[in-house]
């Protein structure tokens, strides 16, 4: 951690929701930010060079799984853990395939948010050695 | 004979027509000759006419010459006395000179002298000097007369043969009486003046102007034929025959000569002109031409016309006479064939029967005496008929009688004529008909003179004698049901009727007995007899009531199921009204008698009806009886209170799907604000314990205090405690909306091949470790049991959801274990067995879970899988737990769920899973 803090940013179209996982996250030292729809989170990305998202599924306009299909293609290194209020939601294959996407999906409401945490920890681990290997 | 006799008509017809044809014929003819007659009265008219005009003219002319001549006449007197005075004068003949005379005359006169013998002596004409004139005879008896004469004599003015000039001859005699002298003026200049005054010419006017007169040809008659000469063409020469015919005419003073040839006729006329004081004779013959193929012609086509005329006369009275003939005679002939009608001895039949002309007064008459006559025919027969019928009637009716008893005895094959004498004794039979040949198998030789006694039964025997003496004093015969024995010894059910023979005055000579053979019969009765039962039988196997009614609503059949239900026997049912004995039926007697009126069925479907504080439900069906004859109606009741249930469940599983389906909907709704709740919470909770966190620290100490002040404060104020509250119940909240998705979940894409027994480890590792800390009791303690089959297939499931299914039982068991040991004091080990069997038949893996606590009762058992059914209190459960284990089980992994329970000793609930392809 003596690096830079990565760079969080949370999706959620639901402000009460998405206030608390900011407020956890940055209480455990993230650098946060937040969008409440898709295009508000491309025009972040355009201006912030961000490490992950945390994403919700069910959007108004473009949809979650949308979104990270088109951000993954234009932000190489950007990591996503799916959190949806839609418990009959699966991660679709096309998801699945790509590493930079979480395989654990959390089911609103997250009942222990440290879970959380350690899943976008976990993604980070993950792809450290990627990362590093190229550098 | 028949072939001389001839038909009335063609009677008439030949009769008719010989009449009318002959009096045609002669009509004709006697029209045709008088047309003829006609045509040749008229040429005769004509030529009279023409003749008449002819002589007129002829005459006419003639005068007018004469006329003509007296102006001459001085003229010639002068010549005349100039001659004779000259002769005076010189008395010689010869020395006269005629010529000088002539030419001092200046007139074209020729002077003649003729001697007293008629000669001609000297003339200026020098043709005709030295011309004997008495070999004209007439003309020389005139001169003669004129010599004997002193006076003149004047020729009448006649035209010349020849020339056809007029000239005028005079004569005078000489003193001396020697000579005559003759003076010949010839006028040239008269002509003029009697131009259409000549013979030929008016002749040939006349001819002109008659189509009729081809030719008219005027003669000079005389006696002499060199005398005769035709006018106006004197060269021509006369043919000898007709110069003979004048001759002779004029000689013989035949008025007319007719000669007719083939088409013209030809008539001679003589004239006779000679007058006494004229020298010249003026006589003529006319002769006319005529010609006659006109008049031929036209009695020609007078005949012909006759002749058509007859013909078609001829045919149209033919066929005039045929139809007249037919048409008279015709009621005369169909009279007579509807007379041979009658006569052939159908005396109904009508005699006016197509005739025509009834209305003929004769044909009227006819039929009215034919008809007299037939009626009074009829009634005579009639009469003669009844005296015969009732002559031969008593006979005959015996006769016919005893033929058509004969006929009945021999003919009724399938009925015994026995005829037997009246000897109580001996009974012996005295006739055998071919029928009882037959029933009873002996023949009439072999039985005939028997007793017939052998015919019955033994103890029938005896009751013979006495039926004889009943029917001897009664005279009466008697009819009974018996049995009868035959020659093979066979007995058979028959009818048997005796009746008693009697004579002329009443007293029984003989018995008869007729028996039929009812064998059949009574075969019969027996199939309907069994074909009843079994109809009876069925109608009473039927699970439904079965009551059929009348059409007043009296009971007439009565099934075992209605008297089951109603307790009441069908023999006291039936003939009861149905109110009295099907009370709860009442309320049908509306619909069964629109049934009946309208012939249709009527049917009332889950008709409530409380029993025994149960709700019972009644399907009831009206089914109107249509056969002929038998108004009434079937009424079927049947219960269906079990199909009711059924379906009532099947509708309640519907309706917790859909609301399963709505949980999904709201699920996600809700979990946002909750997931807003709880984890703002969490957040709270975490700033306002965690020292840790640097941002704390700073805001405690810019707040003027410091982390462990809070968090006292909180303690102290149990802000915690109320934290945690928010969180269990928002928790709370988040797992009933997890439980209600579970009813929808449809999703197998978690499915994997799992080891039952490993899954069941697992689940009782959770167990323990997930009920240590929350509840009072220790799972730990629960003797666990396993009764394993060994090389169990695998199962396809959803390992999380089978997981949740288990220990949702063993939850409720070790709670439901522990409240009841604790109650009840019982000593009791709590105790879970688990079994797992292979039930290959069905290709399933069965799990057994099985507790020995307090088990349940039956109406709880009933309903454990309902959802939101407890017998929990209500902050300890949902009521949901086992009914998603329903759920999952079978909606998600099709397989079966059920409990099985004995209050006070456990339950065990069951499980079976469709089983993997068994591993090798």
């Amino acid at each position: 951690m003596s690096k830079e803090m990565p760079k969080l940013l949370f999706l959620d179209d639901d402000e009460a929701l998405r206030e608390s996982l900011v407020d956890y996250f940055e209480d455990c030292g993230w650098s946060v930010f937040e969008a409440g729809t898709a295009e508000e989170a491309f025009k972040l990305l355009e201006s912030e060079e961000l490490d992950c998202v945390v994403v919700d599924i069910r959007l108004p306009g473009m949809d979650g799984n949308a979104f990270i299909k088109s951000a993954s293609a234009s932000y190489a290194d950007l990591k996503f853990v799916i959190c949806t209020g839609a418990p009959e939601y699966c991660l679709p294959q096309e998801l699945m395939d790509l590493p930079q996407v979480s395989n654990r999906v959390f089911i609103k409401p997250i009942l222990d948010l440290s879970i959380l945490e350690e899943a976008v920890r976990e993604q980070f681990e993950k792809c450290k050695p990627q990362g590093e290997g190229n550098a | 004979m028949s072939d001389k006799r001839i038909k009335l008509r063609t009677y008439f017809y030949s009769k008719f027509l010989i009449l009318i044809v002959s009096i045609l014929i002669i009509f004709t003819t006697l029209n045709y000759f008088e047309a003829k007659d006609e045509i040749i009265k008229k040429n005769r008219d004509l030529e009279n006419n023409i003749e008449k005009s002819i002589v007129n003219n002829i005459k006419t002319v003639n005068s007018s010459y004469k006329m003509l001549g007296e102006v001459f006449n001085d003229e010639l007197k002068k010549i005349l006395y100039k001659l004779k005075n000259e002769y005076k004068q010189k008395q010689d003949v010869s020395k006269l000179d005629l010529a000088k005379i002539k030419s001092e005359l200046d007139m074209n006169v020729d002077l003649y002298v003729i001697n007293n013998k008629g000669v001609i002596i000297a003339t200026t004409y020098p043709t005709d000097l030295g011309l004997d004139l008495s070999k004209y005879t007439g003309f020389f008896e005139n001169l003669m007369n004129i010599l004997n004469r002193k006076d003149f004599a004047y020729d009448a003015l006649t035209p010349e043969t020849q020339t056809g000039k007029l000239r005028k001859y005079a004569y005078l005699r000489s003193d001396d009486e020697e000579y005559i002298f003759e003076v010949g003026l010839q006028s040239s200049g008269f002509e003029k003046y009697l131009k259409d005054l000549n013979y030929f010419q008016l002749a040939n006017k006349i001819q002109r102007n008659s189509q009729y007169v081809s030719d008219i040809k005027i003669f000079r008659a005389s006696n002499a034929l060199s005398n005769i000469t035709l006018f106006g063409k004197p060269e021509t020469r006369i043919k000898e025959e007709t110069k003979e015919i004048i001759a002779e005419m004029y000689n013989e003073d035949i008025k007319e000569r007719v000669f007719s040839l083939e088409n013209y006729k030809k008539k001679y006329i003589l004239l006779k002109l000679r007058a006494r004081d004229i020298p010249s004779d003026l006589s003529k013959v006319v002769e006319i031409t005529y010609d006659t193929s006109l008049m031929n012609k036209s009695l020609m086509s007078n005949l012909f016309s006759h002749l058509i005329l007859s013909v078609v006369a001829i045919l149209l009275s033919i066929s005039l006479v045929y139809y007249f003939s037919k048409r008279f005679t015709q009621p005369i002939s169909q009279l007579s064939s509807n007379l041979d009608k009658i006569s052939k001895g159908d005396l109904d039949f009508p005699i006016d029967k197509q005739i025509k002309l009834k209305n003929i007064l004769e044909v009227n008459n006819l039929i009215t005496s034919i008809n007299d006559m037939v009626s009074a025919l009829k009634e005579k027969i009639s009469t003669l008929n009844r005296q015969k019928i009732n002559l031969e009637n008593s006979e005959k009716a015996l006769r016919e009688s005893e033929a058509s008893l004969r006929t009945v005895f021999e003919a009724a094959k399938n009925v015994a004529f026995i005829k037997t004498d009246c000897d109580p004794g001996s009974l012996k039979i005295l006739e055998f008909s071919p029928g009882a040949e037959q029933i009873f198998e002996y023949t009439r030789e072999e039985i005939v003179g028997k007793s017939v006694e052998m015919l019955h039964l033994e103890e029938e025997v005896q009751k013979l004698p006495e039926m004889l003496k009943w029917m001897r004093e009664n005279m009466q015969g008697i009819n009974q049901e018996t049995t009868l024995v035959r020659k093979s010894g066979e007995t058979f059910p028959a009818l048997f009727t005796t009746h008693p023979i009697l004579d002329a005055k009443g007293e029984m000579t003989a018995a008869l007995g007729v028996s039929i053979d009812i064998t059949e019969r009574k075969q019969s009765e027996e199939e309907l007899d069994r074909l009843r039962n079994y109809l009876s039988n069925i109608i009473d196997s039927m699970p439904s009531i079965l009551v059929g009614v009348d059409k007043v609503g009296k009971v007439t059949q009565w099934n075992d199921e209605a008297q089951r239900v109603t307790e009441i026997s069908s023999q006291k049912a039936i003939g009861q009204a149905l109110e009295s004995v099907f009370p709860r039926l009442s309320s049908e007697m509306r619909r069964l008698e629109k049934a009946m009126q309208t012939q249709k069925v009527y049917s009332e479907h889950r008709q409530p009806r409380k029993q025994d504080d149960e709700t019972r439900y009644e399907d009831i069906t009206v089914y109107p009886l249509v056969t002929n004859g038998t108004d009434g109606a079937v009424i079927r009741v049947d219960d269906v209170t079990e199909q009711v249930r059924i379906e009532e469940m099947m509708i309640q599983s519907e309706k917790m799907l859909s609301v399963g389906g709505l949980a999904a909907g709201m699920a996600h709704e809700i979990n946002n604000p909750l997931g807003g709740i709880l984890q703002t919470v969490s957040v709270m909770h975490n700033r306002l314990s965690n020292p840790e966190v640097a941002a704390n620290q700073k805001a405690a100490r810019e707040a003027g205090t410091n982390m462990q002040a809070i968090q006292s404060y909180m303690q102290s104020r149990k802000i915690f405690s109320m934290l945690e509250r928010i969180r269990e119940s928002g928790n709370r909240a988040a797992e009933i909306v997890a439980n209600m998705l579970s009813f929808a979940r449809k999703s197998d894409s978690n499915f994997s091949s799992c080891d039952l027994a490993e899954l069941i480890e697992q689940c009782l590792e959770l167990a323990g470790a997930d009920y240590d800390l929350k509840k009072s009791y220790d799972f730990r303690k629960i003797k666990i049991e396993r009764d394993y089959e060994q090389g169990l297939p695998l199962v396809k499931c959803e390992s999380s959801k089978l997981q949740q299914v288990v220990l949702n039982i063993l939850r409720n068991g070790a709670e439901a274990m522990h409240d009841w040991l604790l109650e009840s004091g019982e000593a009791r080990q709590p105790r879970f067995t688990f079994r797992l069997a292979h039930e290959a038949e069905q290709g399933k893996v069965r799990i057994e879970i099985e507790d020995n606590g307090p088990g349940m009762d039956e109406a709880t058992r009933k309903r454990i899988f309902e959802p939101f059914f407890t017998s929990k209190p209500t902050d300890q459960g949902t009521g949901l737990g086992l009914s998603v284990s329903y759920f999952i089980i079978t909606e998600n992994h099709g397989g079966e769920m059920s409990v099985e329970s004995t209050p006070g000793e456990g339950s065990k609930f069951i499980i079976k899973l469709p089983a993997e392809i068994s591993p090798a």
